[in-house]
């Protein structure tokens, strides 16, 4: 006992009692969560106390069987959820957590799917997924050459990236730009070779932008609109689809006898909104307001004449 | 700017190539060991399915500043003839990179030629100047 006193106190600095020592032995022979269940018993021989187990350690993880088999299934779901690199980071980090328990790994195991998503191949850009991510966390802002596709041309950028963004399966960057002076939105499909700056970090109002994001459906706005009330018409089958899958947290439904709804949203408009409202069809009329419907409008006629 | 030796130096640029209104120059980097510089071509109207590009290897940077000529190091992504890019149709569009002899990190004024500088099919730019306090600070992690 006068070794450990003096073991601790190398350690900590300050003395402690036998009794304090006593205490916390019995506390880690305790079973978890309570205590460690450590193996420790007194040696009369050596006058002291020892693990049996001479490999136990309380710094190492310890899992019970159930924490291994929910962590086996928690990478199953992973894998099927992201099919992405996330999913291949958290899939290599539990990897390390459980080859230190010794348990083999799921890896070969021709297993029955019982959940599938929508997990498209890769796509191009998904590559700078971790680099952004990385330029988010720390702060860094990222000379990038930007490809325009609807306006067919490279641009060179500074951007000062907060947000890594998905929708619909693409992913995006949205950060504040030098060259616009605002926040915009980069699909990293269109992004080549990024470059970490050293320079200072335009902050932007992250308040902002986190209320700006809650309001989008999608990732652009349409430029110079504001949040909004939106309000159409929509058909029994358009009511049913949108009742079981809202647009936006705003959604109300006011559905009507026959089946038809009235259905009013408070949002940015944007341009995936129009394009969701354009997939609908006639099973959708805009009531409100005036310059979207004739926006859908002109972009229905534009193809019917083609 | 205060300079370090090993930190290279990126340089935004947007300058259209001699003869080529869809040929960019988009960035020159400075780095200690090379020089990169980045373009980006957008295909034309102008051939059938948008034509082809590649890249001689004689391209060089010609310093107007210290009169030497930096020598062509390696092409990403075009490639270096007799072999050719054949496009698909006339949106298509191509990023890519040359690496050329160092630069010294000094304001510099320089001609970029791929063979022959009267060539109006060769890609050709002139008068490229850079001012070392305009050049961002690359970080490599």
């Amino acid at each position: 006992m006068g070794d450990l006193i003096d073991a601790v106190y190398d350690k900590l600095g300050e003395e402690v009692a036998s009794e304090t020592i006593q205490k916390d032995i019995r506390k880690m022979k305790l079973l978890p969560p309570d205590g460690f269940e450590a193996p420790i018993k007194y040696n009369r021989r050596h006058h002291g106390y020892e693990y049996t187990d001479p490999k136990f350690t309380i710094k190492g993880l310890k899992l019970s069987s159930n924490d291994i088999e929910s962590l086996k299934e928690s990478i199953d779901l992973v894998q099927y959820l992201g099919g992405s690199r996330v999913s291949m980071n958290f899939t290599h980090a539990m990897e390390k957590v459980l080859t230190s328990y010794q348990e083999a790994f799921p890896k070969g195991d021709v297993k029955r799917q019982i959940v599938q998503t929508d997990s498209p191949p890769a796509s191009r850009g998904f590559e700078y997924f971790d680099f952004f991510f990385r330029a988010c966390m720390d702060r860094i802002p990222v000379s990038i050459v930007h490809y325009s596709y609807t306006k067919h041309s490279f641009n060179t950028l500074v951007i000062h990236p907060v947000l890594l963004k998905e929708f619909d399966n693409h992913w995006y960057i949205v950060g504040y730009s030098d060259h616009h002076e605002m926040i915009r939105t980069f699909g990293l499909d269109r992004i080549y070779d990024p470059l970490y700056l050293q320079k200072a970090f335009q902050e932007g109002n992250s308040l902002e932008q986190e209320e700006y994001f809650k309001d989008v459906y999608g990732v652009y706005p349409i430029k110079g609109e504001v949040k909004q009330k939106i309000i159409f018409q929509a058909s029994p089958m358009a009511t049913n689809y949108l009742q079981a899958h809202p647009i936006h947290d705003s959604q109300k439904v006011l559905k009507k006898e026959r089946a038809d709804s009235v259905i009013t949203l408070e949002l940015i408009p944007s341009v995936e909104l129009v394009r969701l409202f354009r997939s609908y069809g006639r099973d959708i009329r805009i009531i409100e307001p005036a310059w979207l419907t004739n926006k859908i409008l002109q972009i229905r006629g534009g193809n019917e004449k083609r | 700017m205060k300079k370090d030796k090993n930190q290279a130096l990126l340089f935004q640029m947007s300058s259209k190539g001699e003869d080529w209104d869809n040929l960019q120059l988009l960035r020159v980097i400075l780095h200690p060991e090379y020089t990169k510089v980045d373009f980006g071509y957008t295909a034309t109207d102008y051939y059938v399915k948008g034509g082809w590009v590649r890249i001689h290897d004689c391209i060089s940077i010609d310093s107007k500043t210290d009169g030497k000529s930096y020598q062509f190091k390696a092409a990403e992504n075009i490639p270096i003839y007799p072999a050719q890019h054949n496009f698909e149709s006339k949106r298509d569009w191509m990023y890519f990179s040359l690496y050329f002899e160092p630069i010294p990190q000094q304001d510099c004024e320089f001609n970029i030629i791929e063979s022959d500088p009267k060539n109006p099919d060769d890609f050709n730019f002139f008068d490229i100047a850079l001012k070392m306090n305009e050049g961002e600070k690359v970080l490599e992690l």
